[in-house]
């Protein structure tokens, strides 16, 4: 492809006439890249813990919840390196540790809420706390990205000013 | 005659290029260094291993992260003894990390120059280095922050800050037309933070620069002690896997592919040094979140606007605004379910604000098993040390301001009062319990005299190379203090002008 420079106003003053570089196309643009998702398992795994991190008085909305799942595995498959990697050995061990946290031998997703909440809460006061941190906080940044979200708690992103 | 941007995972068959100089890496370094020597007439290569993503700024930050952040943002150095951890972020798109600053510029501070100077580096005295800099600061349009586009939790640390040091200053930016969105660091929706991709590589293009992107340089080639050019594998744009090899023959080589990735580069090529991949300096930087009474809403507002250095040339610490998305802000909040979802719904009551330690680069960077470093970091005593101090500093400036509780980077510890902070063992707390990162890897392959203590000269050429030179954050010859983006953009720039000096 050869390069098309586009006139615009954007650029440092007096650059303006060299425009932006060209965009990619269509099949170079990374939101159209082909993913594999990971099993279903591994979707399981992140729903479960994402229930317990957003249960509250009211439960959270299944849409929601599904909706954070499924971008969180979006994430995990489309970021390089060791992201995989570390996301997936973090959910292993949300899933096989933790409930050991409350002395059940079972997979986290088949413990009641209120139990996989104690559970995550007591790993997160112990060594193994940052474990869960990859987790919580990708879940915490999809979660909050919902618009519904952002109205209900009053954190819809809003600019300073027009420049 | 204009150049060409291509994705090199659609070209048929091998790619096999020549060029004056090829130059690995797109961000702050490569991109001064590529505009710099095609318009002077150069035929220039940029190999860039990360996609281009122009459209970061129509991105949830979530998007943004995967696509353009390197490791997904969970690249980590790993603490060694009782030192943090630290999450490093790092850019792997077409514009490197000046893709994901916050825009922010220091010139490199008198005092570290003069250390350098003193080290033998004579010519990076201030006075000789301040027309490279005045050149990059109209070339990206530094400018200050005006104080209206502080964001409400700016105002409230500074009011503090200001009771108990100095008021804070205007940061200085690379933009032009900021709307204050609080998301520099996401993508900019209104194109006004120029990164490299906007101020440079047009430039670069413009004169006649060949851009690739998702090429992952292996090696250096050689022919005997002369660089002749560089390999590697082009990867797949899906699955971002090496596929293909691709070869450049160049009559000079710039690696500026970061502190990450130099080191890694110049092993593979089989370079031995005493100080390669040591020295890397991380800037271990924390943030304490406070709650006010008032709505704080501080994502409203210029991401990076104020800065402190009162106790930057004493303490070797300085004070930056921050913002980060909600979320972000959610995630360090301590526990799960009901108990989280308290502080979950006071978000648009915290405030957040970042101190940075001017550290004494004691990391390393080796291979790791696959395409990735493995980084260490072990703080220094007086490092160490420096920690708590800088914690319980900007915990006394919130309380000045009237926080009702503040949030340490400490994993799973409750808000903390004015009073139960006295009580509150910080001193003692290990090193591994503590959330610490760094925006900033500089240093693992220092500029120096000392062929035996540095890998590059004062020209950024290898030692005991021919043709072959180093252009990016790599190269500092010791930890800055201050947000490296303009310093690595000018020694950048004053490498590629000493290499049109050498003539061709």
């Amino acid at each position: 492809m050869q390069a098309e420079l586009q006139p615009s106003n954007i650029g440092p003053p007096g650059r303006e006439h060299l425009g932006l570089l060209p965009p990619p196309s269509p099949q170079d643009d990374v939101a159209n890249r082909k993913l594999v998702l990971p099993p279903p398992r591994v979707r399981r795994a992140v729903r479960a813990v994402a229930e317990a991190l957003f249960d509250d008085e009211t439960p959270p909305d299944p849409a929601r919840l599904d909706w954070a799942a499924d971008d969180f595995l979006r994430f995990m498959v489309t970021a390089t390196g060791r992201a995989h990697l570390i996301l997936r050995a973090s959910l292993f061990a949300l899933t096989w540790l933790t409930p050991l946290f409350v002395f059940t031998p079972l997979p986290f997703a088949w413990l009641p809420v209120k139990r996989r909440v104690l559970a995550l809460e007591r790993m997160e006061h112990s060594p193994l706390g940052p474990a869960a941190l990859a987790v919580k906080a990708m879940l915490c940044m999809i979660w909050f990205e919902h618009p519904d979200t952002q109205t209900e708690t009053r954190t819809v992103p809003a600019c300073k000013e027009v420049a | 005659m204009a150049g060409s941007l291509q994705s090199a995972s659609r070209l048929a068959g091998e790619l096999r290029l020549d060029c004056d100089v090829v130059v690995v890496g797109s961000g702050a370094g490569g991109a001064v260094i590529a505009t710099t020597l095609a318009e002077a007439g150069y035929d220039v290569v940029v190999l860039e291993e990360g996609p281009h993503v122009p459209n970061t700024g129509a991105m949830r930050p979530s998007e943004s992260i995967r696509h353009t952040w390197r490791d997904g943002a969970v690249t980590l150095a790993v603490g060694l003894g009782d030192s943090p951890s630290i999450n490093v972020t790092a850019g792997r798109c077409l514009g490197g990390s000046s893709t994901l600053t916050g825009g922010v510029c220091f010139r490199i501070p008198d005092h570290v120059l003069d250390g350098w100077v003193k080290e033998g580096l004579t010519d990076l005295t201030p006075e000789k280095m301040d027309p490279w800099f005045t050149e990059v600061e109209r070339d990206v349009h530094v400018e200050e922050v005006p104080a209206n586009m502080r964001s409400r939790g700016t105002e409230l640390f500074g009011e503090g800050f200001s009771k108990i040091a100095a008021p804070l200053k205007p940061m200085r930016r690379n933009t032009r037309g900021c709307h204050g969105c609080g998301r520099c660091n996401f993508g900019c929706a209104h194109k006004a933070k120029l990164s490299v991709d906007i101020a440079y590589l047009p430039r670069a293009l413009a004169a006649g620069a060949r851009l690739y992107t998702g090429c992952l340089v292996g090696k250096v080639e050689f022919s005997g002690t002369r660089a002749t050019g560089v390999s590697g594998r082009i990867l797949d744009f899906d699955t971002q896997r090496p596929s293909r090899p691709f070869s450049v023959r160049a009559k000079r080589v710039v690696l500026a592919a970061g502190a990450m990735f130099n080191p890694l580069i110049l092993a593979k090529s089989g370079f031995k040094n005493p100080v390669l991949g040591k020295h890397l300096s991380l800037h271990p930087s924390f943030r304490v979140i406070a709650r006010f009474d008032e709505p704080v809403r501080g994502w409203e507002g210029a991401m990076q606007s104020a800065y402190g250095d009162f106790y930057e040339k004493t303490d070797g610490m300085l004070f930056n605004s921050v913002s980060v998305p909600t979320g972000v802000l959610a995630a360090t909040m301590p526990g799960f379910g009901t108990a989280h979802g308290k502080l979950r719904n006071q978000l648009d009551h915290l405030a957040i604000f970042g101190g940075m330690l001017h550290d004494d680069a004691t990391g390393t960077v080796r291979p790791g098993l696959g395409r990735e470093p493995i980084m260490t970091y072990r703080s220094s005593p007086r490092d160490r040390a420096r920690i708590p101090v800088l914690l319980r500093r900007m915990a006394s400036f919130w309380f000045e301001a009237g926080a009702k509780e503040i949030f340490l980077p400490v994993f799973g510890v409750p808000g903390q009062t004015a009073d139960s902070l006295k009580n509150f063992p910080l001193e003692e707390v290990h090193g591994r319990q503590m959330e610490c990162s760094s925006q900033h890897p500089l240093g693992t392959c220092q500029m120096g005299v000392d062929p035996q203590r540095s890998v590059v000269d004062d020209h950024g050429r290898v030692w005991g190379t021919q043709g072959l030179y180093l252009g990016c954050g790599s190269v500092m010859p010791s930890s800055l203090g201050v947000n490296p983006q303009l310093a690595i953009m000018t020694m950048a720039r004053r490498t590629a002008g000493l290499m049109v000096g050498e003539g061709r």
